[in-house]
């Protein structure tokens, strides 16, 4: 009977992504004149899983890449290949078609069999050139390893990994297989293995401890089999682990050796653009390095296959919210048993009055533990930047190190979606109009090597996120000049604040050619406007010849929401806290009415537009606006006064969408549960302020706010 | 979710839930219905069409309540302690409709369908699945995920979103 394997597709994708993810990040870390050992295992690794699931799967493109990218790294890792930028970038390359092949099988379409055969053509050709050397290398290599007669295999099982019976039968069949015998022989020993968590095997004369080591790589961690034999073979400086002998077998060459072999492969095998960012390349790696060894500590520790400690699950975003909606409940009902208790005589003083404070103190526990399950570290975003920079500064000619900070840094999940694309232009602006072309740093006096940074770091109950680049800073004159051509109201004496500000209004841009990268003169106003939409800010500071530093700041999570309780007739409205400047009792001689039946709020010399919430609300019983109070809000530089009856007070929600079962309405920005059990409606301030139409405020738009 | 209906089908047939709605009587495929609550704490939403009374609050998910009653102008739109709201579940969503009431549980044999006549009903063809005689009754068993995702319902942004999300 055939199994359904459809189902289990979805956890191939997501563990191929994650493999794809891990595997360009090493690719990228990897320093070609020095290649780290663990990466290129890695490396292995990952494309190694993903063919096994592609072939599991019927994903012949997959698999076919997988398999040529395995055979290329084998050889590089066995060290009878030289690692070279060309054997990254085409690794980079495959590892792009992969993530292409992944998304049209998902989506359930055909992979392009024509570009899979290009990849592994491509990756063959390099794995060729490698492949008389690695045959010497190897075979010289391997009578050393195999001298040992009758040797014995102490393995122990990997703590925190469960020991079922068939957990064990497996990597006793594994085993079996590297040593060329059946599982029977060793059955002993899997005995011992499921009792006791660990075993001595006896392997058969003749078998390659090399061998069994690498093969039983994938599945175990070094630290859990010791092959005495192989700890006699580092005599050879052979197998040693972490040191820079295991690669013996890859002797890191002398540099003076190496241009020439690199232009070899880059004639046949690569585009131009390359010839000149190899240098570059190796520079920005020699600083990688340099900037110490924290990184590489965190990249060890982050190692998927020898990390005990950091054991995690991964479990459905639905069930997370489905936890945090319960403990949302909770709290309500909590609340609802207060507000009954506090009539109560008997909860006053009594023990149930302190038991129901103890029920409450946990509850609020609770739910921040169950919303910190929605945060992750930022450095699931961070880490397609190395690539990007590498990428783009190459294409751009120009020479740029990133430097990250922070990634440890967590915050919702929701956010960090949404956050790529405003980050991805902020870099891509940095390495395109901020680092300066080699000659002119050179002539500046900077270092050649451009500096990005990326920055992440708690702030209060904010998440700011900083892009700074070393470079021109921004133009000054040209600013003044563009924003004159648009007919802005600017000149030289303008405040530096209000132009740098320009540089997010709609249209504005000063790059004197479009690239392909950036100078369209879209993209600032739209990273703003993205970062806003989250409840965010983009601010940005620059000097001139020192670099421009872009500060986005961001809500902890998406989740909470601090919120203004409206009421309206017997209706209740959420009004996000952010947005509320202050509020008032309007006397009747500051509503003056404009165009007949608009009014328009005098507030100490401003005119402000008044929009009755009742009347656009529909709210049938709503209090006159002289009887009721005006809130005050801003909403992109744009004010208005929204006229409700009362306020009701402050309040935390968790904020809900709409769409998850219904979809957006125009006006709201989403929706939370009451302390009554109600559903209250979310106010979209945006929405508001431009129904509520501007005074001649709005014309200007954005800026408007810092020139008024 | 992952039931086919054809998997049940072989033998002894499949539960519908029975409501009225319009003197007519429908049935829905009970796995597709979550459960069956009082019409109360509505949130009403300004600015959308009348029979989408609003939403509630379903265990700390926020769930729109249509009323079928309203969108095909049938029986009265009275709203107490006796009106019902089914609660839908459609694959992702959850949807609430308000209908005249609920009846019973039925089973329905494969063999007890037959395809909807083409005559107007308050529910039009296209959203049938077909029609089946139990006794005295004809049962018109409703297409809920085609009915809730259709157009006129304007419970989704647009068939493109729906398909993005």
């Amino acid at each position: 009977m055939a199994v359904d394997l459809t189902q289990f597709h979805a956890v191939f994708f997501e563990e191929a992504a994650e493999h794809l993810a891990d595997m360009e990040r090493r690719l990228v870390a990897l320093d070609p004149a020095d290649p780290d050992r663990e990466d290129v295992d890695g490396i292995f690794r990952a494309a190694h899983s993903i063919k096994g699931g592609a072939n599991m799967f019927g994903f012949a493109e997959i698999a076919q890449v997988t398999h040529e990218l395995e055979t290329l790294l084998d050889a590089a890792r066995r060290g009878g290949l030289q690692v070279t930028n060309a054997i990254v970038d085409a690794a980079l390359g495959a590892r792009d078609f992969l993530q292409q092949a992944l998304s049209a099988a998902r989506a359930g379409r055909p992979a392009d069999a024509a570009q899979a055969e290009a990849q592994s053509a491509a990756l063959r050709k390099l794995a060729a050139r490698g492949a008389p050397a690695a045959v010497g290398q190897t075979a010289a290599a391997r009578p050393a390893a195999a001298v040992a007669d009758a040797q014995t295999l102490e393995l122990s099982w990997p703590a925190g990994r469960e020991r079922g019976a068939l957990a064990v039968a497996q990597l006793i069949e594994q085993v079996a297989q590297l040593a060329g015998t059946t599982p029977a022989a060793f059955a002993g020993s899997a005995r011992q293995l499921q009792e006791d968590g660990s075993a001595r095997l006896v392997l058969p004369a003749g078998v390659d401890a090399a061998q069994m080591r690498e093969g039983l790589a994938f599945v175990l961690p070094p630290e859990c089999m010791r092959l005495p034999a192989t700890e006699a073979a580092a005599d050879f400086g052979f197998f040693e682990e972490n040191l820079p002998a295991q690669l013996a077998a890859a002797p890191a060459p002398a540099p003076a050796a190496r241009p020439a072999a690199d232009f070899g492969f880059f004639d046949e095998n690569l585009p131009e653009r390359l010839q000149g960012t190899q240098a570059q390349a190796r520079d920005r790696r020699a600083g990688d390095r340099r900037q110490g060894d924290r990184r590489t500590g965190d990249r060890r520790g982050g190692a998927p296959v020898a990390d005990a400690d950091a054991v995690s699950i991964r479990v459905s975003a639905q069930k997370v919210d489905r936890l945090i909606n319960l403990t949302g409940e909770m709290m309500i009902g909590v609340s609802m048993i207060r507000s009954g208790a506090a009539s109560e005589q008997a909860f006053s003083s009594s023990a149930l009055g302190s038991a129901l404070a103890s029920v409450e103190r946990n509850m609020r526990e609770l739910q921040e533990a169950a919303l910190s399950i929605r945060m992750i570290p930022i450095a699931g975003v961070f880490a397609r930047f190395p690539r990007l920079v590498r990428d783009l500064s190459a294409r751009l000619g120009k020479v740029a190190e990133l430097r990250m900070e922070g990634e440890t840094t967590e915050l919702d999940r929701g956010l960090m979606e949404r956050l790529i694309d405003p980050l991805t232009h902020l870099v891509r602006n940095s390495l395109d109009h901020g680092i300066e072309p080699s000659a002119m740093r050179t002539a500046a006096g900077k270092p050649v090597r451009g500096t990005v940074w990326l920055r992440a770091r708690h702030e209060g109950g904010n998440v700011v996120i900083e892009v700074e680049d070393d470079g021109a800073g921004l133009p000054r004159e040209k600013i003044v000049r563009r924003a004159r051509e648009m007919g802005m109201q600017i000149d030289e004496s303008s405040s530096d604040a209000k132009l740098w500000d320009l540089i997010f209004a709609p249209g504005f841009s000063t790059a004197e050619q479009v690239s392909d990268v950036s100078g369209r003169g879209v993209g600032m106003d739209v990273v703003r406007r993205n970062v806003r939409e989250f409840g965010g800010n983009v601010e940005v500071s620059t000097q001139p010849d020192k670099g421009t530093r872009m500060t986005v700041r961001l809500p902890l999570t998406l989740a909470i929401m601090d919120g203004m309780e409206l009421a309206l007739g017997d209706e209740i409205y959420i009004l996000p806290l952010n947005a509320i400047i202050e509020s008032l009792r309007p006397a009747p001689e500051d509503l003056k009415s404009i165009g007949g039946a608009r009014r328009a709020l005098q507030l100490r010399g401003e005119v402000l537009p008044v929009l009755p919430l009742a009347e656009v609300l529909g709210v049938a019983e709503a209090l006159p606006i002289t009887e009721g109070v005006l809130v005050v809000v801003e909403n992109a530089g744009r004010r208005a006064a929204l006229a409700v009856d009362a306020l009701l007070g402050q309040q935390q929600v968790v904020v809900k969408n709409l769409e998850a079962n219904f979809r957006r309405v125009h006006g709201l920005a989403g929706a939370t549960i009451l302390g009554s059990g109600a559903v209250g409606l979310i106010l979209d301030v945006e929405a508001l302020v431009q129904r509520a139409g501007g005074f001649g405020r709005a014309a200007a738009g954005e800026t408007q706010r810092d020139l008024a | 979710m992952d039931d086919k209906p054809q998997a049940q089908d072989d033998g002894q047939g499949r539960e519908y839930l029975a409501f009225s709605l319009g003197g007519e009587e429908y049935v829905v495929d009970i796995l597709k219905v979550q459960e069956i609550r009082t019409y109360e704490g509505v949130t009403r939403i300004a600015n959308v069409p009348a029979f989408i009374k609003g939403v509630m609050n379903l265990r700390g998910t926020v769930v729109p309540v249509v009323d079928l009653r309203l969108r095909f102008n049938v029986g009265k739109a009275e709203y107490d302690a006796t009106t019902i709201v089914i609660v839908i579940n459609l694959g992702r969503r959850t949807i609430g409709m308000v209908v005249d009431g609920v009846s019973d549980v039925v089973v329905l044999k494969p063999s007890d369908l037959r395809p909807a006549p083409e005559i107007a009903g308050v529910l039009r063809a296209e959203y049938l699945q077909g029609v089946a005689i139990l006794g005295p009754r004809l049962l018109i068993v409703v297409d809920i995920d085609g009915l809730m995702s259709s157009r006129e319902m304007g419970l989704l942004e647009t068939a493109g979103a729906q398909s993005a999300a």
